[in-house]
C-alpha cells in the first residue's frame, strides 16, 4: 500500500474526508460518498487514524441505550435456527475424501479450457511462486526467512487443469494461497481440517474472472497443526488440497514442492 | 487434540477461544455467546428500529452471522462486544433503508430517555465493571451535549439517517447539521480521549 505522506498528501482528497469524517464514523455516508471516502482511506494514513479515533468513540454509543431483556424464549429459538443451519451447513460442507461422481465437468461447452485470460494468470502466478523461491536461501523450501520457517506446498488438485499453492510458515497462522484454472461461476472455500477430523471454514477463496486466485489467509490456528487444508466448491465437489503435516515430516517432498532447479 | 465442535465449555472461557468453537459450530459455544451478550445487542437493535419483533430477528441475524464470520475475529483489533455491536448496527441500518422507514421528529426530553440504569447477567465482573465505567462516561457526556447536537447525533447513529435527511426532517440547512453533527461527535471524542477509555 502505497500511503501518503506529508510531500505527497492529496489536499482535496484530504479535505473531502474531512467534511464526511463524522458520517463516516457514524456509519451514514451516502452510497456515492462512501465510495471515494474509502478509495481515499486506503491510501492516506492521516485519514485512517482520523477516522480511527473518532470510532472509538461512536463505539461506545450503543451502550447509551435503556437495556432491555430479550424475551427468554428467544434463546431457544436462536438455538433451534442454529442447530438447523449447522445441519444444513455440513450437509452442504463436501468431505475432504472427493467422489469422483461428484466432480463435473467446469467448462461450459462454449468456452475454450485455457483462455487468454487464465493462460496470462497462470504465468503470473507461476512467476509469483518462482519469485517466492528466490527469496529462499540455498534453493530450499524450509528454510528460515527473517526468522520465519517458510515453505511453499503443492495442492493436489481434482483433475490436471486446477492447480494451486500454499506459502506458509507452519508455526503461523496465515499464508498465502495461490491457485488457477479455477471455475470463475462457482463460490470456492477453504477448509481446515484437524487431527481430530473437525472441518472448519476458514474464508470464502476469491476466484477472478480469468480462474485464477490470490489472497492471504489467516487460519485459526498454526499452519502446520492441520491434517488437511482444501478448496472446496458450493456444488459438493473438492478441487485442491493438501496435507501441511505430510511437507513438515519430510516424507512427502511432492506436496511441498522443492526449489526448480535453476531458478 | 480437543474436538472443537462438542467440547464442553467453561463459562470463564475467553470471548477469542469462544469464538473458536464458534466457528466449528459448537452449539454450547452460541448459548454461551447469547448469555454474554443477547442484553446489549438487542436493546440496541430495539433502539434502532424499534420494534421489538423486528428487534428479535435482528438478534438472531447477528449471532448467526457472528458463527459464519467467527473464524475472522480477532481480539487484536477490538474487543468481542465492539464487533457483535458493529454487526448489529450495519444490519440494522441495511433493514432501516430496506424499509424506507423514517423516524418522526423526537423532543429532546424524549432522548433524555435513553440515559437508564442497567443490569448485565452473563457478563464476567471485569467485562461488567469496564461496561459500566464506558456506560457512565457517554450518559455523561451525553447529557452534556446541547440538545440539537444529541438529536442530530442520534438520528444519524440510531436511526441510519443521512445529514441531507436529518436537514430535511429538521427543515434546518446542512450547514448546520454538519456543524451540529462535528461538534457532537468531537465533544464525546474528547471525553472518551480525555477519561484514556479504550473501546468497549
Amino acid at each position: 500500500m502505497n500511503d501518503y505522506t506529508i510531500d505527497n498528501l492529496d489536499t482535496d482528497d484530504c479535505l473531502f474526508c474531512s467534511e464526511h469524517m463524522e458520517e463516516a464514523a457514524l456509519g451514514v455516508l451516502e452510497a456515492d460518498e462512501r465510495e471515494q471516502f474509502e478509495h481515499h482511506l486506503s491510501v492516506c494514513s492521516f485519514c485512517r487514524a482520523e477516522l480511527a479515533r473518532l470510532d472509538a468513540a461512536v463505539q461506545l454509543l450503543p451502550l447509551a441505550v435503556e437495556q432491555v431483556d430479550p424475551p427468554p424464549a428467544l434463546k431457544n429459538t436462536l438455538h433451534a435456527r442454529f442447530e438447523k443451519e449447522r445441519g444444513e451447513e455440513r450437509i452442504r460442507i463436501p468431505s475432504p475424501r472427493k467422489r469422483a461422481s461428484r466432480i463435473q465437468p467446469r467448462q461450459t461447452p462454449g468456452r475454450p479450457l485455457w483462455t487468454f485470460g487464465s493462460v496470462f494468470a497462470g504465468l503470473c502466478v507461476a512467476l509469483a511462486v518462482i519469485g517466492l523461491w528466490n527469496l529462499l536461501p540455498n534453493n530450499e523450501t524450509n528454510q528460515s526467512i527473517s526468522g520465519r520457517n517458510f515453505q511453499v506446498y503443492a495442492m493436489q488438485s481434482s483433475d490436471d487443469e486446477t492447480g494451486g499453492h500454499i506459502g506458509a510458515d507452519p508455526d503461523q497462522k496465515d499464508g498465502t494461497m495461490m491457485a488457477w484454472n479455477l471455475d470463475p461461476t462457482q463460490k470456492h472455500e477453504i477448509w481446515c481440517v484437524d487431527h481430530e477430523d473437525n472441518r472448519l471454514k476458514v474464508d470464502d477463496l476469491v476466484v477472478a474472472e480469468s480462474g485464477s486466485a490470490m489472497q492471504t489467509v489467516t487460519f485459526p490456528k498454526e499452519f502446520g497443526t492441520y491434517k488437511q487444508i482444501y478448496v472446496a466448491r458450493n456444488d459438493g465437489t473438492q478441487e485442491l488440497s493438501v496435507a501441511p503435516k505430510d511437507a513438515i515430516n519430510g516424507d512427502e517432498p511432492s506436496r511441498s514442492e522443492s526449489t526448480p532447479a535453476g531458478t | 487434540m480437543t474436538n472443537l465442535r462438542s467440547a464442553p465449555l467453561s463459562v470463564e472461557i475467553a470471548d477469542a477461544d469462544l469464538m473458536i468453537h464458534l466457528a466449528a459450530g459448537n452449539s454450547e459455544a452460541m448459548d454461551l455467546l447469547y448469555d454474554r451478550y443477547s442484553r446489549p445487542i438487542f436493546s440496541f437493535a430495539l433502539r434502532m428500529l424499534g420494534d421489538r419483533d423486528q428487534a428479535e430477528e435482528l438478534l438472531q441475524e447477528v449471532y448467526l452471522r457472528a458463527w459464519r464470520r467467527a473464524g475472522r475475529f480477532t481480539d487484536a483489533r477490538g474487543s468481542l462486544i465492539s464487533w457483535l455491536l458493529s454487526i448489529t448496527h450495519n444490519m440494522a441500518i441495511d433493514e432501516l433503508r430496506k424499509q424506507q422507514r423514517r423516524p418522526q421528529k423526537q423532543q429532546a426530553e424524549d432522548q433524555t430517555e435513553l440515559m437508564v440504569s442497567l443490569r448485565d447477567d452473563g457478563i464476567s465482573m471485569d467485562t461488567h465493571a469496564i461496561l459500566i465505567e464506558r456506560r457512565d462516561t457517554v450518559h455523561m457526556v451525553m447529557a452534556q451535549l446541547p440538545a440539537p447536537q444529541r438529536e442530530v447525533l442520534e438520528l444519524a447513529y440510531f436511526n441510519g439517517l443521512t445529514q441531507r435527511e436529518i436537514a430535511e426532517m429538521l427543515d434546518t440547512p446542512l450547514g448546520t447539521i454538519k456543524t451540529r453533527m462535528r461538534l457532537a461527535l468531537r465533544k464525546l471524542q474528547e471525553s472518551v480521549e480525555l477519561q484514556s477509555l479504550d473501546t468497549i
